[in-house]
């Protein structure tokens, strides 16, 4: 985790230090990635979920106008969940809502779109591993696995013989755990 | 809807140096010291003390200005650091308050060193009103500069920011009507130099609460 977003950092401070440089193709790339930490961040703690595109909106464009005072020697991480607990504060206050805002830091601001990307990711992996298989190992194991179906149901939507539809998934299941814990080993 | 933004804030985009803000802060620092000065012109009332080439050979001249500009100078280096978001708490007030205790502490010596019938006359000089007014009049147009420059940054702690740009303004205004006050007690300087400069500081920490909102 740590690793993951010391390295994360790194990258958006480069890509930073290019906008506040004038790298337009740069500064596209952060405000994507910026966008999607401030959606997950914003929806769990905005309790509106309309508000929540208004709260992203108005973080990226004070961003936008405050970017010249990101310091570099700062982490750019910090200062951007600064700029969207404030706009948060803001929100609040706007709503008169007495909420009481916890004092997290920005760790847990990295975090709250992590559990989102970390099922994308997950999803990519099983994607990409799933392409290897045959195609009727890949078709018997979406159908039982991930489309939910049983044997029966699966054999009669893919035309295949009950007993095909068993060795197909016990094949497929073991080259998937092959495959994944060949890749555990060796990362 | 989110992503014709980006592209528009893209588009927009141009070079910006992160030190525009530093430079900024340090041009409104040295705005605010000639627009003090000004004030010599401006106020009838208002005038360089008379013997003030003399004092400048004067130890209480130049212990006056170390106070104020001391002051003064915590204010605009809190002021630096509370205008970044995230920034650390400089621990600006603490600073002050060692300042502050400092020059308390000749003051005390001075009293300990002169016959209690005198004293009245240390703490109340002859212009103790008229001290704390003047500093709090100046004091009015450099913290509305000083809260505008913050605001052109971006402060996430608005009371603290204001608290900050209230001491840089009460610090440069006290330094200025230092120009023009005669008063030589150090304890004159501890208890009414130190009291508008505090008024001034909590008068930016209540004025930065909305003041400052980007």
């Amino acid at each position: 985790m740590t690793v993951v977003t010391e390295r994360y950092e790194a990258q958006l401070r480069s890509l930073m230090v290019a906008s506040q440089a004038g790298d337009a193709a740069a500064y596209r790339t952060l405000l994507r990635d910026v966008q999607q930490r401030l959606t997950g961040y914003f929806r769990q703690r905005a309790g509106d979920p309309s508000a929540v595109e208004d709260l992203v909106q108005e973080t990226l464009m004070a961003i936008h106008v405050k970017r010249d005072t990101y310091d570099p020697g700062q982490p750019l991480t910090a200062w951007i969940y600064a700029i969207a607990r404030y706009k948060l504060v803001d929100f609040y206050r706007a709503h008169r809502r007495r909420a009481s805002l916890p004092l997290d830091d920005e760790a847990q601001f990295l975090a709250a779109a992590d559990p989102a990307q970390g099922a994308a990711m997950a999803r990519l992996d099983l994607d990409r591993a799933m392409a290897e298989l045959s195609a009727p190992q890949a078709e018997a194991l979406r159908l039982t696995k991930v489309e939910g179906l049983s044997v029966e149901e699966a054999a009669a939507r893919s035309g295949r013989g009950v007993s095909a539809i068993k060795v197909n998934v016990h094949r497929g299941l073991k080259a998937l755990r092959d495959r994944f814990a060949g890749r555990e080993a060796s990362s | 809807m989110t992503d014709d933004l980006i592209e528009r804030l893209a588009e927009d985009l141009e070079p910006v140096s992160p030190r525009r803000p530093l430079r900024r802060l340090l041009l409104a620092v040295g705005v605010a010291a000639g627009a003090g000065l000004l004030a010599f012109l401006v106020l009838p009332d208002l005038a360089f003390r008379a013997d003030l080439v003399a004092a400048l050979h004067g130890v209480s001249f130049w212990l006056k200005l170390a106070f104020t500009g001391a002051l003064a100078a915590i204010g605009a280096w809190a002021m630096a650091a509370l205008s970044r978001p995230a920034a650390r708490d400089p621990g600006g007030p603490v600073f002050a308050a060692i300042v502050w205790s400092g020059f308390a502490a000749i003051a005390l010596a001075v009293l300990a060193a002169t016959p209690p019938a005198d004293w009245q006359a240390l703490v109340m000089g002859e212009t103790a009103r008229r001290c704390v007014g003047y500093i709090l009049l100046l004091s009015v147009p450099l913290l509305a500069l000083m809260l505008a420059v913050m605001r052109r940054a971006a402060p996430t702690r608005l009371g603290r920011a204001g608290w900050a740009c209230g001491l840089a303004a009460g610090g440069l205004a006290a330094s200025v009507y230092s120009l023009g006050c005669g008063e030589a007690s150090p304890v004159f300087l501890v208890i009414w130099y130190g009291l508008g400069i505090a008024a001034t500081g909590l008068t930016g920490a209540a004025a930065g609460r909305w003041a400052l909102r980007w």
